[in-house]
């Protein structure tokens, strides 16, 4: 009889237990709309044409009731597609604003024009408007290092400085580096093709240098741990290849790195993504190794840096590799995210 | 069935693989031949194929999916094991299998020569029984338990041999999670005021680090029961998963989940009638850095769990209730952890509509397929498949669940028949993108009916007979309204010594909407996806199997699984299989 007494206020203040959540329910709220919802009304704001560089557009709409609504746009020439989602009475710059960024690894482009679909949870009908971009989008906290549009390199002609310039390569005859307009890109319309094979079993194949248009690069103001370097890549689905990265600093400030008194500073071999298409490859700058600890000051000086290097190697010595790299940027704070 | 091209290094590296272990063969013959006593053998030989047809609307004007496929393999699992002292076992379990109608070159890496299972077992003392190495390890259903896939305890005999060749191939014996470490038990007996004390304590390594960012993942546990007399029984039990962030340079993650349960039992027994209270309940402690995301989620919750049943002995007949409340964000990994991957990619005629699409894993490839099942813990929840069982996915572990069970069962060695029906009436405590509460019902039961021994016939004739009902329902801004039936005959029947005739049918119907929830790392739910479906699968089967001795037999099975998907004819199939079975165990 004791035991039963015990058992039943044990049960009694176990039921009486209250959780102590700082919610009322799990997850998102979540409304399904009868079949026969329709809306009206339907269109992109403030206009139809956008640029993304001075406005993020929003999206109106008035509603019967309160729906979930996804909103789909998608560039009809880059293959950027965004999705938003929301819940509400009514679809308005509240809950619709669009920065300009992509779900994808697709920029949206200058003077492309993107279809713009409108669905309800629950209901079939769909909605549709158009809207074209007249302007790109321009990240925040992001330093754009080369985004490889309206310059053209030729592994035998003469090259911009400010751009960069061709690597030597064991055998150039077998290493070919050029912008190329025929891969559909992650942003605008060019990005710049490796191709090339490792003819001393040495796993380089050839890279390219990258200079500020004066000065130096500055990153000054964060520290190394929170400052990225990033690349879209495009991997053609052989797994052949790798990145690496480096850097020259003027320690001495005489404006000029020299490799044999100055810090240099190395990423070591990046992996790729194998599998055919592109994703992004994110570095951080603390990851970053001292090339030769016994030069220049090895502290690594983010105000100070004369360069950027980008290499490409073979995964396998000895043998072919080849991919193409766009959109190359530095961020902080975070790794690059479309 | 994947067959592995090996280059010369890999080629040699399985070479001297297989030499070692024919070598270890030898010696362990020679040792046997000395102490014969010391050495006992057990093995495992099993001779398997499958011959498959495809047909159907999913394969209407295609010329590029798999219409016949036939596999097939032979395997011998070797055990050996060693007794050098009366109080220590060292045993190992050697693998070797093999293709039937690959090439000598193709055998290297189908003929794979391994290790299946190493482990040293024995006494401390005659106080410690311990095991070291790979072990199978349980608790109680919230802390260590590996729940069945789905409800199936009244398959016909020919559905039970295909199981349970998965169950072994994935190590699913019983409800053990089979893991790499020890575990120590010890059963102390008292003259005073106490029966016995029964302890356990175990520690395993889930998951191994990387050396860079994944840390080592380790499962520590333990139990004390402290048995009073035949009427009062409790216990308290310990489970923690958790990485050690000191296993890797730069860690991407630390996890922890705790759980600490208490149980009782008390009986109270008259002339024909046993009564038992029993019950378990305690709180579970999660805790997550993420370094990429630079977060730390951490949230406690907790369950109950209270029973009461009733046994008419004279008849072996019980009936028991219990009220169950699990809150929402209780999480115990090693409980709800799924032993099959809903989603993974069947391995038979796996590709429909001009090969464009993957066949979703059925209710005949989940029992008869070696590659779906899953042998590792999860620390989120998986994602699952409500036809299969919406109402407890996870089992008695499931989260955001509460309600009543009640029950009533036979279940007697001696008795012709055993039968078993429960009802569960469940509901959610906390509404998931709504506050409305899903409600579900659940009504389950069969019997297995042995003729022969009802009738005093000498040979084997037996039937059996099991369903389950479930009806998920919700009202308010997002309805649901989804339901299945499950329902299962068999028939065995011993027609001439030892040579029976094994007729099965299994019949799975689901029908409605459902919303699934997605979760992120932190098994926060972040969004739902719409599951809508109106679908029968049907499985008929017949064959005969010979007997040779316990648990050895040869059989043969004819089966025609119907697909029949109504919202979508593109999925509707036919698959015809053959399948053959040789399997001696000594």
């Amino acid at each position: 009889m004791k035991n039963s007494i015990l058992i039943f206020t044990l049960f009694c203040m176990l039921s009486a237990c209250k959780r102590d959540y700082d919610k009322s329910k799990l997850g998102p709220e979540v409304i399904v709309v009868p079949e026969s919802f329709t809306v009206n009304g339907f269109s992109a704001n403030p206009s139809t044409f956008v640029n993304l560089s001075l406005e993020d557009p929003y999206f109106t709409c008035t509603m019967p009731q309160r729906a979930e609504f996804k909103i789909v746009v998608t560039g009809l020439l880059s293959g950027a597609q965004k999705s938003i989602s929301g819940t509400g009475d009514f679809i308005g710059a509240e809950n619709s604003t669009w920065t300009g960024d992509s779900d994808n690894n697709y920029m949206f482009r200058t003077g492309e024009e993107c279809s713009v679909e409108l669905s309800f949870h629950g209901a079939t009908k769909k909605y549709y408007d158009t809207l074209t971009i007249t302007g790109e989008n321009v990240y925040p906290k992001t330093t754009l290092i080369q985004s490889f549009e309206g310059i053209t390199f030729d592994k035998n002609g003469p090259n911009a400085a400010t751009y960069g310039n061709y690597f030597d390569a064991p055998d150039l005859s077998k290493t070919d580096i050029k912008t190329d307009k025929l891969l559909k890109t992650c942003q605008g319309t060019q990005s710049v093709s490796f191709d090339g094979v490792d003819v001393n079993s040495g796993y380089y194949i050839g890279g390219m240098y990258f200079y500020p248009s004066s000065g130096y690069y500055t990153f000054s103001g964060y520290e190394p741990d929170s400052v990225y370097l990033n690349a879209f890549v495009y991997s053609y689905g052989d797994n052949s290849a790798v990145l690496n990265f480096s850097f020259s600093e003027d320690d001495n400030g005489d404006g000029v790195s020299n490799s044999t008194s100055e810090d240099e500073w190395t990423s070591g071999d990046v992996p790729v993504n194998g599998a055919l298409g592109w994703s992004i490859i994110s570095v951080s700058l603390k990851s970053f190794l001292d090339r030769n600890s016994s030069i220049g000051n090895g502290i690594l000086n983010l105000n100070k840096i004369t360069g950027f290097n980008m290499n490409m190697n073979a995964k396998v010595a000895g043998t072919r590799a080849r991919l193409n790299v766009d959109y190359l940027t530095v961020t902080y704070g975070k790794p690059f995210n479309p | 069935m994947e067959i592995k091209n090996y280059t010369n290094k890999q080629f040699n590296k399985v070479k001297s693989t297989r030499l070692f272990i024919l070598g270890l063969m030898m010696v362990t013959g020679i040792v046997h031949a000395q102490f014969n006593k010391l050495i006992d053998y057990s093995g495992l030989f099993r001779m398997n194929g499958t011959y498959n047809r495809l047909g159907g609307e999913a394969l209407d004007n295609d010329s590029l999916s798999e219409r016949r496929s036939s596999n097939a393999y032979a395997l011998f699992d070797f055990g050996i094991n060693v007794s050098p002292y009366k109080e220590l076992k060292v045993s190992t379990i050697i693998r070797s299998r093999s293709v039937i109608g690959a090439s000598f070159s193709q055998q290297v890496g189908a003929n794979i020569m391994q290790f299946r299972q190493i482990r040293i077992e024995g006494n401390l003392g005659k106080v410690i029984k311990y095991q070291l190495g790979d072990i199978d390890v349980s608790m109680t259903k919230y802390t260590l338990y590996n729940s069945n896939e789905s409800y199936h305890d009244y398959e016909s005999d020919a559905f039970v041999m295909r199981r349970n060749i998965v169950a072994y191939e994935n190590f699913n014996i019983g409800n053990n999670w089979r893991m790499q470490g020890g575990q120590f038990e010890s059963n102390l007996l008292f003259r005073k005021y106490l029966d016995r004390v029964k302890a356990k304590a175990l520690l395993t390594r889930v998951k191994k680090s990387n050396l860079t960012n994944i840390p080592d993942r380790y499962v520590l546990g333990g139990s004390v029961t402290v048995v009073q007399s035949k009427y009062v029984q409790l216990g308290a039990n310990y489970i923690s998963v958790f990485d050690n962030v000191g296993t890797a340079v730069d860690t991407a993650y630390n996890y922890s989940n705790r759980l600490l349960t208490g149980e009782y039992k008390f009986t109270y027994e008259m002339d024909k009638l046993l009564f038992n209270l029993y019950g378990e309940m305690g709180p579970s402690y999660f805790k997550y850095f993420l370094k990429s995301q630079r977060k730390t989620e951490k949230f406690n919750d907790y369950f109950y769990d209270l029973g009461l049943s009733a046994t008419y002995k004279p008849a072996k007949l019980k009936l028991y209730g219990g009220y169950r409340n699990v809150g929402p964000l209780f999480s115990s990994p090693t409980a709800q952890t799924l032993r099959l991957y809903p989603y993974s990619t069947p391995t038979e005629v796996s590709k429909i509509q001009n090969a464009s699409t993957t066949r979703q894993a059925s209710i005949y490839d989940r029992m008869t397929q070696e590659g779906l099942y899953n042998q590792s813990i999860y620390v989120g929840l998986m994602q699952y498949l409500p036809i299969y069982g919406n109402a407890s996915p996870y089992g008695q572990a499931t989260p955001n669940r509460t309600g009543l069970t009640v029950g009533l069962s036979h279940s007697d060695s001696a008795s012709s028949l055993t039968l078993d029906a429960k009802v569960e009436m469940l509901s959610e405590v906390m509404g998931e993108g709504t506050n409305a509460l899903r409600e579900f019902k659940v009504y389950q039961g069969g019997l297995k009916l042995d003729l022969a021994k009802l009738a005093s016939l000498k040979k084997r004739l037996g039937i059996t007979f099991g369903m389950s009902n479930e009806q998920t329902t919700r009202s308010g801004p997002a309805p649901i309204d989804f339901k299945t039936n499950l329902i299962d005959v068999g028939l065995n029947y011993e027609f001439i010594n030892r040579l029976e005739v094994l007729l099965g049918a299994k019949y799975l119907q689901g029908k409605g909407n459902e919303l699934l929830a997605q979760r992120d790392l932190f098994n926060n739910i972040t969004a739902f996806n719409d599951y809508i479906i109106d679908s029968k699968q049907t499985i008929l089967t017949a064959g005969l199997r010979y007997r040779f001795f316990k648990d050895s037999y040869v059989s043969v099975q004819y089966n025609s699984f119907n697909n029949k998907d109504v919202i979508s004819s593109n999925n509707n199939y036919q698959w015809s299989q053959i399948w053959g079975n040789l399997t001696i165990k000594f």
